[in-house]
């Protein structure tokens, strides 16, 4: 029985993990391997070293964006935890972790993209997102291709790069930014919808009528979850304008703090009158839930009916608007 | 090709390939590194396009009127330079590449693997851990999945077999638990 398969690549700096993604680089003995794993299953790379001409590095950002997610992430569970006397252990466990999360992102230093370009093709590099990783393996990377290639001379810099002959005219081009059809919008169209609704929903909770809110929010929780998983999956399919995506992402983002400032409170209330039955945050009766749900009715009610707005205008383009060219 | 900037598509000019830190694009601005090699200066390749075939000498295989300047290092076949693959230092003929493409015997020629030992080890664990009762049929299935592919190709990277065993240890621990629970449900009116 063979207990370990063939060593014959070598692990190189850098990885980009996601729950249902990973990338990776490996160092081959003629070859770069990128691998593009979906956690089942694995998709290969190769780049030959002798047919790589150039790695582009692009600086996007001095820092990662998430560790603004992990900061607020933080701070939403330490600062509870130093000023309220309930469920601190939880509490400290959990901005511990997010801590050394934040931590661990703003120490990886500036952000990048980076390219890795043949005569063929010029793919990203996924596995290679921070600068300081980046170099590392391309440290490594062209010490190989300088075996096989040689080192580049100042003479070559000064020459223009080499164009493709006419027998290589046949080779893909490299890929440029395709066309992609437009949003019809009726997702978001539906997303507003249930922002309506739960606006309504906060009014009448407001006002008293707590006997149906139970199953009504939890039902709501989930359509909302789906509509904006479908609506994210649809951003990177389809066309849509950016203000679109910064309305679903404010509506993310106001409904998370509300909720969270509904929990907050409740456990604060619970915890002054030594209740330990669970929080279920906008259900309870606690100081300050009538003005947080008036609020949250607010804060939905103009996000949807300006989500509204935005739809008809952008309808309203689109049947005005030519159809558009396919590229050649 | 020269080097698009990736932002805006704009050639970079020359002294990017010799700038040893982040230099700024000249259209957009945004800042970039370039790690150039002499392949980029190159000029392209010439691959043959295959010579006609002169009296007296041996013509190609698949194109009888070009003529042959290697064999294939599998079949023997003779090639033309439109047909000979070069591939890892030996000449393929393009029947021989793909065959062994499809029965998996060059593992360079590979684009995608399967990770067996991953998926029964999330067979064996995400059904118990998150749903308990799916993990009735989760077992067994993970249980046969690792008997089954024990020996399959898994990654391509160096990978050890720890996940089949786990998978197996679980899977068993989960039979053997279900077992337990269909005993005493079977004979608890006797037992009281």
């Amino acid at each position: 029985m063979k207990w370990r398969t063939e060593r014959r690549y070598r692990r190189l700096p850098g990885r980009y993990n996601r729950p249902f993604s990973r990338h990776a680089l490996w160092l081959g003995e003629d070859h770069l391997l990128s691998v593009q794993s979906n956690r089942l299953s694995e998709d290969y790379r190769r780049y030959y070293y002798r047919d790589i001409q150039a790695f582009v590095v692009q600086r996007t950002g001095g820092i990662s964006a998430w560790v603004f997610g992990a900061g607020a992430l933080t701070a939403a569970f330490l600062l509870p935890g130093l000023f309220f006397d309930y469920q601190n252990a939880f509490l400290w466990t959990c901005g511990g972790i997010f801590l050394a999360v934040t931590l661990y992102l703003i120490s990886s230093g500036p952000v990048c993209a980076c390219y890795i370009q043949t005569a063929v093709s010029r793919d990203r590099l996924r596995a290679l997102h921070s600068i300081r990783v980046a170099e590392k393996a391309m440290a490594i990377i062209q010490q190989r291709v300088e075996q096989l290639q040689g080192p580049l001379t100042v003479e070559m810099t000064s020459l223009p790069p080499a164009l493709p002959s006419a027998s290589a005219g046949a080779a893909a081009p490299p890929p440029l930014p395709t066309l992609r059809t437009p949003d019809s919008g009726w997702l978001h169209a539906a997303f507003f919808a249930l922002l309506l609704v739960e606006a309504a929903l906060s009014v009448l909770t407001a006002r008293g009528a707590v006997a149906f809110i139970h199953v009504a929010s939890a039902i709501l929780l989930i359509a909302q979850i789906g509509c904006i998983v479908a609506i994210l999956v649809r951003h990177r399919r389809f066309e849509i304008d950016r203000k679109f995506k910064v309305l679903v992402l404010a509506s993310l983002v106001v409904t998370s703090c509300l909720s969270y400032a509904a929990f907050m409170l409740s456990a604060f209330d619970k915890s002054r009158r030594q209740d330990f039955t669970p929080v279920t945050g906008f259900a309870d009766n606690y100081p300050g839930a009538v003005p947080l749900r008036l609020t949250s009715a607010a804060a939905d009610g103009v996000i949807a009916v300006l989500g509204f707005v935005m739809l008809a205008g952008r309808r309203r383009v689109m049947r005005r608007a030519p159809p558009p060219i396919a590229p050649e | 090709m020269p080097i698009p900037c990736p932002k805006c598509r704009a050639a970079l000019p020359n002294y990017f390939f010799v700038a040893a830190n982040l230099t700024p694009c000249p259209s957009c601005g945004a800042e970039l590194a370039v790690r150039a090699f002499p392949a980029l200066f190159a000029p392209p390749r010439q691959e043959g396009s295959g010579d006609p075939l002169l009296e007296g000498e041996a013509g190609c295989f698949y194109h009888p009127l070009k003529r042959a300047f290697v064999t294939c290092h599998l079949c023997g076949r003779f090639l033309c330079g439109l047909c000979n693959v070069e591939f890892k230092g030996r000449n393929w003929c393009p029947v021989c590449l793909e065959t062994t493409s499809r029965k998996r015997k060059e593992t360079d020629l590979e684009n995608h693997r399967t990770l067996y030992d991953t998926l029964a080890l999330a067979l064996a664990t995400a059904p118990f851990l998150v749903f308990f009762w799916p993990a009735a049929i989760g077992a067994p299935v993970a249980l046969y999945v690792s008997i089954r592919h024990w020996n399959s190709p898994t990654s391509i990277l160096p990978r050890t077999k720890i996940r089949f065993m786990l998978a197996i240890f679980f899977a068993l621990a989960e039979i053997a638990l279900f077992g337990f629970f269909i005993y005493f449900v079977l004979h608890l009116p006797r037992l009281r």
